[in-house]
């Protein structure tokens, strides 16, 4: 339809602008106005067009007036200036059609809507029709009739009812929108145009005046240039459609006749001669070129599903504004609704100020009170403190105070904090000092008696240089010396120690602060951190203290490993526990003397100073620590190690390992033994000198020393292989095998070292046995080697024939990843020297270690005996005859016999059954599992059937359940605070639906969530506080975890 | 020597009255408690049992319709003002404290079909059968006082002639605006006498209308062509529909979750859902044999209650499949309309048997003022309970209800015609293409479409 009409309208504005071959369609009739009117318009044209001839002013105002009420656009009707006279005459023609009576076209159909046009294009076909019945309608002042035009049929009614009214004008109306043939369509134009005149005609009676003020305000308008209209050309737009605004006031739609519009250009002419007038108009005009027609509307149905479309996107977002109210509420664990008293009561001078007098003796009351001036007094006192007010500056002032003071302990606190956090124990000691200087001279703040001070101070010093009066040079010291110490009573002994003391303080040079205030709690760890740094400051400083220091290191450790003593409970105080630990800690006497010895010689030897210097500044870096030597990963894993089986707690001669060559030459052999790992030597490769870095974290002056030494070697042969070397050096002992001396052979380390070493079959040989065992065997021993490794190996073809071969790999890559990623920065950042071994006698050794520290401890044995135990438990055989004393013994006969056939078969029987249920168990073909079957008929009833719904895990369930909700169990508050019900209501308290508040942070419902934290965090603090102390209280919670467990060893 | 003695200070152990509990101090050594478990096993078995032994629901009926109870309204400022309207025309405003009538409001000539209070609580609203709207002004605060109204009937201040019956009315939470659903959904003023918006989506009938509590501009109906239909006041337009497999006889919506409501649906079940995810209901809530004909929330929003043709009113959470409750009488006929009360503590129900029934919400629930120690104990029992609900002996008896054989034998039916179904079902896909016979839920399984 709307195309329809766009066709037309191009169709019409084709015409209009040529007005000569097709006038005949363009003469429009207008109704007959009175001749008094005509005449007026007469004369008004004359005035404004003087040169146009009459005729020509007539038809214009005709048009005018017609087209005013009309639908048709404006650029329909076109005035063209020029107009030839015998146009204008042709015009002349159709004056002569005196009928405006409507007349049907003879092909007039009613009903021409294409049958196939959507739904949506009738309904504007009617809401066009309706649109101008109410135009009509409006003028005739009748009533809206258009709710009721749903269908054509209706209209047909509705408009032969009104004919009789409107002399059957609008009959027309209602067929317009639905012409499609262009025959029609033009006479339906004609009768359209007439249309609106005659009812324009009705109006302009009424409205005479109001078409005169608008002529003139137009006119003025026109008259602001001087420019005659005539010289205008405006732009026609493209289309004609229902353009005007779709309102029954509307009367006067912009579509009216050229003369009486105004236009964009009128408005602008005027500034014609204002600069800037050009730009404007080409703006104008390009304005008016571009604007785009606007398209049809789409078709209802289309239109209304979009917008509740577009509705619904808008409601759903908003909505969404609950979401997480609606989540908190869902998850807090008790939504409130119970009316909370208001407890800001209010005072009773509040009550009483509020209180109105209602009844009479209430009144009678009052009236009292007001005479005798009690009631008075009582609002006087609150009027003087309503009147105690503070000022604005006052409170400013008050305020400002407050925020100084409050920054200024916000500040305190963090410089409290700031200084709490420093660990140096230098800077405490100094902090410490001073604190104590300043309580001392507290008084002398102010610099005059601090000046004082000092020189009463420096003079006092002065005079102790020179009278050494303090240093027992008094009579009385002298005599009591001279009596003799040991006749010293306590007192005087201390006086005189006082006296000495005073003396030093007196003497002392008072930069040396820190020499003087190193106290024995100076750790042994800032000794040797400043001794180093004196090492480095001055390196000329004698090697020998360092060394001395290392001796005093290793005499410590050999003490305190002598002292430490033997775990009296727990895992470690098994027997062979007990014995493993007790030979490591022989093993490490052993290292230390060695190193001792080692210490000795060097001390000897000072040749090696400048050496020692350039490794120093090195380990410097790093504090030494006590305890054992450990490099690289062990260095890491041993404090953990500590806490786990001691068994399983690998630990190497450091000093052994800690040369080597470059990692990149030289491929590397990784060990993995349960949690720890180590590294393994390496095969033989060249050395390179000038890359010998020892970086190693602990013990660095042992370290030193070893690398002393080191470097000694391979200054003496530096081409020699370097594993001999390193053999030599290190104070090893390879035909010593007693307890006292394995040095770096620690058969507990190296014995399966040495087997991948030398013979490595035997390695295998050693795993394969490992695994044969319960599970805890097997898993203690994991070889692998690096792709890295086996390529170098091959290609070197060194001593070494086999590379290990993981036997999967998959593993072999899996443990490859996780090693890199643990191990990778330390492999590539520290070039490890490693020494290399020849350990193969020590293999038997390691292997014996291990069969004598696990001697007494058949776990396989004692696990099988356990299963045996617990099936039998399990599945018992049964009840036979013969179990009962007596029965088949009656006789010797039957003594004789033995048990008759029956109670064999019976027995047969029953161990037939018994072997068929174990067969059944889960565990029947796992030699090392043992899964408990057992079903507890009593128990059942406290365990569901299956998981209920909320909970994900088994685990999580139990947990919930763990803890016990009654009085006995919990403290006071901890029992309301799990008894306490997801719902709190009272009775009689209307519950009003939930209420949007932008700050949300509290609602309601929910307990805040810092309570709710506060009563999880206190549940768990109980339940924690049970398990530690009852870890086998109650049977119930034994038995549940007796239960299904699957025990593994 | 050191001497011990057990010293007690004296301010800790003197009462102030003697009607004062003595001070009981408790060692919370667990060593001291063994079987902790045990314990609150058997204590959560006898609060269950109890719960059962206590269950009396049924408070009372408030007779004096002579029809059938077609609508209800409660009033949202005041608990105790109770309003039903019965298939005569007849309005009853109730006593609920005295279970007696206090008003009788006639002026409808056929049924009533729906009823609604205004938002100040000040004017009812009443539509029904004869196209008409009724406005009553409600007495001020004579609702609870103790003498009945005798006085002269009293007359509606407005009424609102339609061109068709409503079917219902709602009134806004806040605001003034209600909605009547008959031919068409209406928005009407209060002080206005035609109606302000009207929406049509479809031709059929509009059979229910409830305004959203939480968000008074959205609301909902339902209508004959099995449809839920969202609108919103400010959009002007509705928003969303939602075809389903079988009509839906009244909706709800969640007070405490805005987007959340729920319907009652004539397939026996209750569907939740969240109006921004129409393609699929939150929850089915099953367990009626019969149509359910009306829904109403509980004003904590953490369940519902439902009137049914099988007679019976059920209790639900807010999510869950199953009811909770079920309350049913011997007396008690077809059940059209159901309400909580304002303070979620009772349930009423209206029935064809001319009554309102009042329920409590929850049958073994206390009521009166309760010490603290009875209220902690309550609330032990309670927490014992949920607790160990899954265990199989405290569910077996915790869900144990009595039900009407007709009401039992039609479960078991519809059990049985659900079992068959499945396995058909199953036995289908088995022998089908793998994925060819989709496995539906029941959550999406009863919509046809959502029409936008």
């Amino acid at each position: 339809m709307a195309d329809h009409l766009k066709r037309q309208s191009h169709k019409k504005n084709k015409v209009s602008k040529k007005p000569g071959k097709n006038i005949k369609k363009e003469r429009k009739k207008g109704p007959r106005l009175p001749v008094s009117l005509y005449r007026e318009l007469h004369l008004e044209n004359h005035h404004r067009y003087p040169i146009q001839k009459e005729s020509e002013c007539e038809e214009q105002e005709y048009e005018g007036l017609q087209l005013r009420n009309s639908d048709l656009p404006s650029d329909i009707y076109e005035y063209e200036e020029n107009q030839a006279p015998e146009d204008s005459l042709k015009n002349h023609r159709f004056d002569s059609i005196h009928s405006f009576e409507y007349e049907l076209p003879s092909n007039f159909e009613d009903e021409e809507i294409d049958e196939g046009a959507a739904d949506g294009e009738e309904r504007i076909g009617q809401d066009k029709s309706s649109k101008q019945h109410r135009l009509f309608s409006y003028g005739k002042k009748r009533k809206a009739t258009t709710m009721q035009r749903s269908d054509d049929d209706v209209d047909e009614e509705i408009s032969s009812s009104q004919s009789e009214d409107l002399d059957g004008f609008e009959g027309d109306e209602f067929n317009e929108g639905s012409n499609d043939e262009d025959d029609v369509k033009e006479k339906s134009w004609e009768q359209e145009i007439s249309d609106p005149e005659h009812d324009t005609n009705i109006e302009a009676k009424d409205g005479d005046e109001d078409v005169e003020r608008h002529r003139k305000t137009v006119e003025a308008v026109h008259m602001l240039h001087k420019k005659e209209p005539k010289g205008m050309r405006r732009k026609r737009a493209g289309i004609l459609s229902e353009a005007y605004p779709e309102s029954e006031f509307n009367l006067n739609p912009h579509g009216g006749d050229t003369m009486q519009q105004i236009t964009v250009e009128d408005l602008i002419s005027p500034l014609q001669n204002t600069p800037g007038f050009g730009s404007l108009r080409k703006r104008v005009q390009q304005l008016e070129k571009k604007g785009s027609v606007v398209d049809a509307p789409l078709p209802k149905a289309l239109q209304d599903r979009l917008n509740r479309k577009a509705g619904y996107e808008k409601t759903s977002d908003e909505i969404s504004k609950w979401q997480d109210i609606v989540k908190r509420n869902r998850e807090a664990p008790t939504l409130v609704f119970t009316q909370r008293p208001d407890l800001t009561a209010a005072s009773t001078a509040e009550l009483a100020a509020k209180f109105v007098p209602t009844t009479n003796l209430e009144k009678e009351v009052m009236e009292l009170l007001q005479e005798n001036g009690l009631v008075e007094s009582t609002t006087e006192a609150n009027t003087a403190l309503g009147h105690n007010k503070l000022t604005m500056d006052e409170v400013k002032e008050r305020r400002e105070k407050l925020a100084k003071l409050r920054s200024m302990l916000s500040y305190h606190e963090a410089k409290a904090k700031r200084m709490k956090k420093i660990k140096s124990k230098t800077y405490h000691r100094l902090l410490q000092n001073s604190r104590k200087g300043n309580t001392k001279g507290e008084d002398l703040i102010d610099p005059e008696t601090l000046k004082e001070a000092a020189i009463k101070a420096e003079f006092k010093r002065a005079q102790e240089r020179m009278t050494l009066k303090h240093k027992n040079t008094s009579k009385w010291a002298k005599r009591i010396i001279k009596r003799g110490i040991k006749a010293k009573e306590d007192g005087s002994r201390e006086a005189l120690a006082d006296q000495l003391r005073t003396h030093a303080a007196l003497t002392r040079k008072i930069h040396a602060i820190d020499d003087a205030t190193t106290s024995e709690e100076s750790s042994g760890e800032e000794d040797s951190e400043t001794d180093s740094k004196n090492g480095l400051s001055s390196p000329s400083k004698p090697k020998t203290r360092i060394l001395a220091k290392a001796k005093i290191e290793t005499l410590k450790l050999l003490e305190g490993n002598a002292e430490a003593e033997i775990p009296t409970s727990g895992l470690f105080s098994l027997p062979f526990m007990t014995r493993a630990i007790e030979k490591k800690r022989k093993q490490a006497q052993s290292e230390a003397f060695a190193v001792l010895e080692e210490l000795e010689q060097l001390e000897n030897d000072d040749a090696h100073i400048d050496q020692m210097n350039f490794n120093l500044e090195k380990e410097n870096e790093k504090p030494a620590s006590y305890g054992r030597l450990a490099f690289g990963d062990m260095a890491k894993s041993i404090p953990n190690l500590k806490e786990e089986e001691p068994d399983m707690l690998v630990e190497g001669n450091t000093s052994d390992e800690a040369e080597g060559e470059d990692v990149q030459d030289i491929p590397e052999f990784k060990k993995k033994a349960f949690s720890s790992r180590r590294r393994k030597p390496k095969d033989n490769a060249k050395i390179n000198p000038s890359g010998v870095e020892l970086q190693t974290c602990e013990k660095p002056v042992t370290d030193a020393v070893w690398k002393d030494g080191c470097n000694d070697l391979i200054d003496f042969n530096a081409s020699v292989e370097q594993g001999h070397e390193v053999d030599n050096n290190v104070p090893k002992a390879p035909d010593v095998e007693g307890p006292n001396v394995p040095a770096q052979a620690n058969p507990w380390l190296y014995g399966p070292v040495q087997g991948i070493e030398g013979t490595f079959t035997k390695e295998k040989n050693t795993i394969k046995q490992d695994t044969s065992g319960p599970l805890v065997v097997s898993a203690s021993l994991e070889v692998l080697t690096s792709p890295q490794v086996r390529r170098k190996r091959k290609k070197k073809k060194a001593k070494t024939q086999k590379s290990i071969t993981p036997d999967k790999g998959q593993d072999d890559k899996e443990n490859e990843r996780h090693l890199s990623s643990n191990d990778s920065e330390e492999e590539e950042n520290q070039d490890v020297k490693e020494p290399r071994f020849q350990l193969s006698a020590e293999n038997e050794s390691q292997l014996e270690l291990i069969q004598r520290a696990f001697a007494g401890d058949d776990v396989e044995a004692d696990f099988q005996q356990m299963k045996v135990e617990a099936l039998n438990d399990e599945v018992p055989l049964g009840e036979s005859v013969l179990s009962l004393p007596g029965w088949g013994q009656w006789t010797d006969v039957q003594k004789k016999k033995g048990p008759p056939q029956w109670i064999l078969k019976q027995q047969e029987e029953l161990r037939q059954g018994r072997e068929q249920a174990l067969s059944k168990r889960k565990d029947f073909k796992m030699n090392h599992v043992m899964i408990s079957e057992k079903m507890d008929k009593k128990f059942a009833k406290f365990m569901a059937p299956q998981l209920p719904f909320p909970f994900t895990s088994r685990e999580i369930y139990e947990k919930s359940t763990r803890m016990p909700l009654g009085r006995e169990f919990n403290t006071d508050q901890g029992f309301r605070d799990l008894i306490r019900p997801a719902v709190l209501k009272d009775a009689g308290v209307i519950i009003d639906p939930i209420k949007y508040k932008m700050s949300e942070t509290r609602t309601g419902d929910s307990l805040g969530r810092k309570q709710e934290i506060l009563k999880k965090a206190k549940s768990f603090r109980s339940e924690d506080k049970r398990k530690r102390s009852n870890t086998t209280n109650s049977f119930v919670s034994n038995k549940e975890m007796r239960q299904n467990t699957v025990q593994k060893i | 020597m050191k001497v011990k003695v057990i010293s007690r200070s004296e301010d800790e152990f003197t009462r102030e009255r003697c009607q004062d509990l003595q001070k009981v101090f408790r060692n919370l050594d667990p060593k001291l408690h063994p079987l902790e478990k045990a314990h609150e096993y058997t204590r959560a078995l006898n609060a269950v049992k109890l719960d059962k032994v206590f269950a009396k629901p049924f408070m009372g009926a408030l007779s004096g319709h002579i029809d059938a109870v077609s609508a209800m309204a409660k009033n949202p400022r005041r608990l105790n003002c109770f309003i039903s309207g019965s298939m005569d025309g007849e309005i009853k405003l109730w006593d609920v404290a005295y279970r007696r009538a206090n008003q009788t409001l006639l002026g409808h000539k056929g049924a009533v079909r729906g009823l609604t209070i205004s938002s100040d609580g000040e004017r009812l609203l009443s539509c029904g059968d004869d196209c008409t709207v009724r406005i009553w002004s409600l007495p001020e605060s004579g609702m609870g006082s103790s003498e009945a109204n005798t006085t002269s009937p009293q007359k509606s201040i407005a009424c609102h002639v339609g061109k068709n019956a409503f079917r219902a009315i709602d009134h806004q939470w806040t605001g003034s605006f209600f909605a009547t659903a008959g031919a068409q959904v209406d928005i009407w003023d209060q002080n206005r006498s035609e109606p302000i918006d009207s929406f049509t989506w479809g031709s059929d009938t509009v059979i229910s209308v409830r305004f959203n509590p939480a968000e008074p501009e959205i609301f909902s109906t339902s209508g004959s062509d099995r449809s839920i239909v969202l609108y919103d006041l400010r959009m002007g337009t509705p928003l969303r529909k939602l075809i389903m497999q079988t009509r839906t006889n009244a909706i709800a919506w969640n007070p405490r979750e805005a987007f959340n409501f729920t319907c009652a649906n004539e397939d026996c079940n209750c569907y939740s859902y969240d109006m921004r995810k129409l393609q699929s209901a939150l929850c089915v809530h099953k367990d009626h044999v019969s149509a359910v004909m009306d829904v109403d929330f509980s004003p904590t929003g953490r369940e519902f209650v439902t009137g049914s043709y099988d007679r019976t009113v059920r209790i639900f959470s807010y999510n869950g499949g199953h009811s909770r409750e079920v309350y049913h009488t011997k007396r008690m006929q077809r059940v059209f309309c159901v309400k909580f009360s304002g303070d979620g503590t009772y349930v009423l129900s209206g029935s064809d048997d001319t009554n309102v029934r009042l329920w409590k919400a929850k049958a073994a629930e206390q009521l009166g003022v309760l010490l603290p120690r009875e209220k902690r104990k309550h609330a032990y029992n309670n927490a014992l309970t949920e607790r160990y609900k899954h265990l199989p002996e405290i569910l077996r008896i915790g869900r144990h209800r009595h039900l009407p054989k007709p009401v039992y034998k039609a479960a078991k039916l519809r059990r049985t015609v659900y079992d068959a179904e499945k396995k058909r079902e199953d036995r289908k896909r088995a022998h089908s293409a793998p994925g060819s016979v989709p496995h539906p839920p029941l959550r999406k399984k009863r919509i046809v479409a959502e029409l936008e």
